[in-house]
């Protein structure tokens, strides 16, 4: 039990620097607090640590501060280094502002920016995906040599935002879409879902198929 | 300006932003540079040092994972350069200080402490700490740095950090004993 008691004393007494700096967790500035009040000898250590501390800062605020040259020179080194590294993030940011409408408040505006980015990542991810789906296993990118976009029947739509690219390709494959153009503001992308003009009733069942995959379509309409 | 400013400009950078690149030195260079010129005792190269830091800083933001301070992930970087530099002029960062004697031979230590006020004497003791020692008083008083963020930038156990406090106070206490005052401690 001594022991004990005698241990405790002496984490106390370890901890008292950070208790003066007041550096630790409210817990242990609670148990310090505690030990504090009912010893006195710890008291006097404590006035001890205050004129240590004192000192200390005295000693570092005297030793002046660094030549202004030297963080010219950095900023020179860094503005070197900056002009001969690609600067991707860069562009992807200047993208992005691209997609967000002037005069948004910061707050939508850094939510627009970050749905874009999802947009962005799915719209990469989708690329990469359907550019290596060669022949006629699954839907393309239109381009001018596979499809003309000017012909079908078409609808516009937004990927659900956790919506994984093989998911969206798989459903795609399923209703032969193929995506013409996007991502547009606000992550819409255009998708032809038929080479020919089809009927309403037909147009609305492919678009009712789409709508029931709800964890990979948040939106989606008939378009021209 | 808060810790989370810090890390806005951390990923700032991180985008090669040069203006929060400029913020972030302004905050944080003279600390840094005073840092540095207590642990290696040597303006110029403290200056130089501390450039090499931000340099890092620059170059590294994109890996700063956000676990503790970003003064502390500066300084944990200062620390690192700081301890190679001086095992690459040959010193010993870990051994006993070999600054100047407190006082003149002939003095004896109670004429020692005559010419010299209390305060004096103990920031002298202090500069005849070892660097370890010197370090952990710095981070701990100056730099207000918990037991968790200094056992970070030292890259040793917490408990390490609070038993190393001790004994640079202790080994302070006996410098000043030996020049004089004594404190009733230890």
């Amino acid at each position: 039990m001594i022991d004990q008691m005698q241990n405790e004393r002496e984490d106390i007494e370890l901890l008292l620097p950070w208790y003066e700096r007041g550096t630790l967790t409210p817990e242990e500035m609670r148990r310090v607090e505690t030990h504090l009040a009912a010893d006195p000898e710890l008291r006097e250590r404590l006035a001890l640590i205050r004129e240590e501390a004192s000192e200390t800062i005295a000693s570092n605020e005297r030793l002046g501060m660094p030549s202004a040259v030297a963080g010219d020179r950095l900023m020179e080194q860094i503005a070197a280094e900056a002009s001969t590294t690609p600067n991707v993030s860069s562009s992807l940011r200047t993208w992005l502002s691209g997609l967000i409408p002037a005069g948004l408040s910061p707050g939508l505006a850094m939510a627009g920016a970050a749905a874009a980015l999802v947009i962005f990542v799915q719209a990469v991810l989708l690329i990469s995906l359907l550019s290596t789906n060669g022949g006629d296993r699954g839907p393309r990118l239109a381009s001018g040599q596979e499809t003309s976009a000017s012909t079908g029947t078409f609808a516009l739509i937004r990927f659900a935002e956790n919506a994984q690219a093989k998911e969206i390709a798989g459903l795609l494959r399923s209703i032969k879409g193929t995506i013409v153009d996007g991502p547009k503001p606000g992550g819409i992308f255009k998708i032809r879902i038929s080479d020919k003009v089809l009927p309403e009733e037909d147009r609305n069942a492919i678009l009712s198929r789409l709508r029931e995959n709800k964890a990979i379509v948040a939106f989606v309409a008939a378009s021209r | 300006m808060t810790g989370s400013d810090d890390q806005e400009l951390i990923r700032r950078i991180a985008d090669r932003d040069q203006t929060a690149m400029s913020a972030l030195y302004a905050r944080h260079h003279v600390r840094l540079y005073r840092y540095l010129v207590r642990l290696i005792r040597n303006e110029a190269m403290a200056e130089e040092l501390m450039n090499e830091v931000f340099l890092e800083t620059w170059r590294k933001a994109d890996k700063f994972e956000g676990r503790s301070a970003v003064s502390t992930w500066l300084m944990s970087i200062a620390h690192n350069k700081a301890v190679s530099s001086m095992r690459k002029r040959g010193e010993e960062p870990l051994d006993e200080g070999v600054a100047a004697q407190l006082a003149d031979e002939d003095d004896t230590p109670e004429i020692a402490v005559q010419k010299r006020s209390k305060a004096e004497v103990m920031r002298a003791c202090m500069d005849r700490l070892s660097a370890d020692h010197r370090e952990i008083i710095d981070l701990v008083y100056y730099h207000d740095k918990s037991v968790f963020e200094a056992a970070e930038i030292l890259e040793i156990p917490e408990n390490t950090v609070k038993t190393r406090m001790f004994y640079a106070r202790k080994k302070l206490a006996e410098f000043m004993r030996e020049a004089g005052v004594d404190r009733g401690w230890p």
